[in-house]
């Protein structure tokens, strides 16, 4: 049937909307209901879906669109509209797109190789959604910590990427992780 | 890089991941995205993170909870299912027989329902009548018991009459019988619009003075099939 890769893409990305949905309502049995509600409006309207275009951003964009809408002040729900969030933005998604297999395969060795504290506060916020009160609380460290923390695993990352992007820097030391 | 810079960096860094990470309420959130994106190396650091943030999520998944996954698996492959075509001629024959279901019970209902109508209405159209014929029959027969004790034979009395239909009583011989009733010979006549029947009876009269029938036969009559109206 047409719809089943369509479906089973739809499944794939239940997590990555489940984590843009906690972040947006940092709350997670809200962030629940959000995902059912965007999967359940991107079902019944997938004749607007473009196949040309990618799934995840229509996707993300429905779900931000419901959490917009749900919110009670109109004034603040404008300026969400205006100003939204990051996630799907099309821009990235050329990047997203251009990443290969082998590309993601070596990213995941390298956050593997980060120092435990800061792979953990990386892998909980900015991968899974949480909020950074919740992170603090479940590993028992001020907020700050947490914070900076984070600022410096994403500065790591950073780094790595930069030096593999340029041909000299292919081999520095921050493919091991280490970033002084 | 120097510890200055390198500081300046993370802290560059926690802004942007403040803002990434929705961690401040929107004014705020409108306010530092401003001042971030008013810097050209801020705005493209902001930029660069979001892109990794998004990299890190093809990476590695977020973790969910198994019981959001499965809730979310049965909502999706419930709504997959309800727009599934497989209805195609099933759904037109389904359709059909819903449709044919409906006009029966539709025929069914109006009919029982014009049924119990008709029923209800029959029987308050035979109780009426019911109603009237007995009143009629009280009337008639006082008024055939006064003609019978009062009238001279030979005088036709006009002893019914409604709309096209009359009837009339006619003692024509009185006489005493031999168990010494006093008895008295009618005819009675009874017409109904072009129809006429015409019945020839005994009554004899009790101690009491009640007239009482105790024979009666038709002489003529014009019922027949024929007849229009019948």
């Amino acid at each position: 049937m047409a719809d089943e890769p369509l479906k089973a893409d739809m499944i794939r990305l239940i997590p990555k909307l489940r984590s843009f949905a906690l972040r947006l309502c940092r709350n997670p049995d809200q962030a629940d209901d959000l995902v059912q509600t965007t999967c359940e409006r991107a079902i019944r309207s997938l004749d607007q879906f473009d196949p040309a275009t990618r799934l995840d951003s229509w996707m993300f964009r429905i779900l931000q669109n419901l959490y917009f809408n749900m919110q009670r002040d109109t004034a603040n729900r404008a300026r969400l509209f205006e100003k939204a969030m990051f996630d799907y933005d099309d821009t990235f998604d050329g990047q997203r797109a251009a990443v290969s297999s082998l590309e993601l395969q070596q990213v995941r060795r390298f956050i593997e190789q980060l120092d435990d504290d800061n792979r953990t506060v990386l892998m909980m916020i900015a991968i899974d959604g949480r909020s950074y009160k919740d992170v603090a609380e479940e590993l028992q460290v001020p907020i700050g910590t947490v914070t900076s923390r984070l600022a410096r695993a994403r500065l790591k990352l950073r780094d790595w990427l930069e030096a593999r992007k340029s041909p000299d820097g292919a081999s520095q030391s921050a493919s091991t992780g280490v970033v002084s | 890089m120097t510890f200055d810079e390198k500081k300046s960096q993370v802290d560059l860094a926690q802004d942007i991941g403040l803002i990434l990470d929705n961690e401040m309420p929107p004014e705020a959130r409108d306010e530092l995205l401003d001042r971030l994106q008013a810097d050209a190396d801020s705005a493209e650091l902001m930029k660069q993170l979001a892109a990794d943030q998004a990299l890190l999520q093809e990476v590695l998944p977020p973790s969910v909870p198994d019981a959001t996954i499965q809730r979310i698996e049965s909502v999706i492959e419930r709504e997959f299912d309800r727009r599934a075509p497989k209805a195609g001629s099933d759904r037109h024959w389904s359709r059909a027989i819903v449709y044919l279901a409906a006009s029966l019970v539709l025929v069914a209902g109006t009919f029982g329902v014009t049924n119990f109508w008709m029923q209800s209405r029959m029987d308050q159209v035979v109780a009426s009548l019911a109603v009237h014929m007995e009143t009629e029959r009280l009337a008639l027969a006082q008024t055939v018991q006064e003609a019978l004790e009062t009238k001279v034979s030979g005088e036709p009395v006009a002893i019914g009459r409604d709309g096209d239909w009359s009837e009339i009583l006619t003692p024509i011989k009185t006489y005493k019988s031999k168990s010494g009733h006093w008895c008295r010979q009618y005819l009675r006549e009874t017409r109904f619009g072009k129809l006429d029947m015409t019945i020839r009876g005994t009554a004899c009269r009790d101690e009491n003075g009640v007239w009482t029938t105790v024979f009666a036969e038709p002489v003529s009559d014009n019922f027949s099939p024929q007849t229009n109206g019948i």
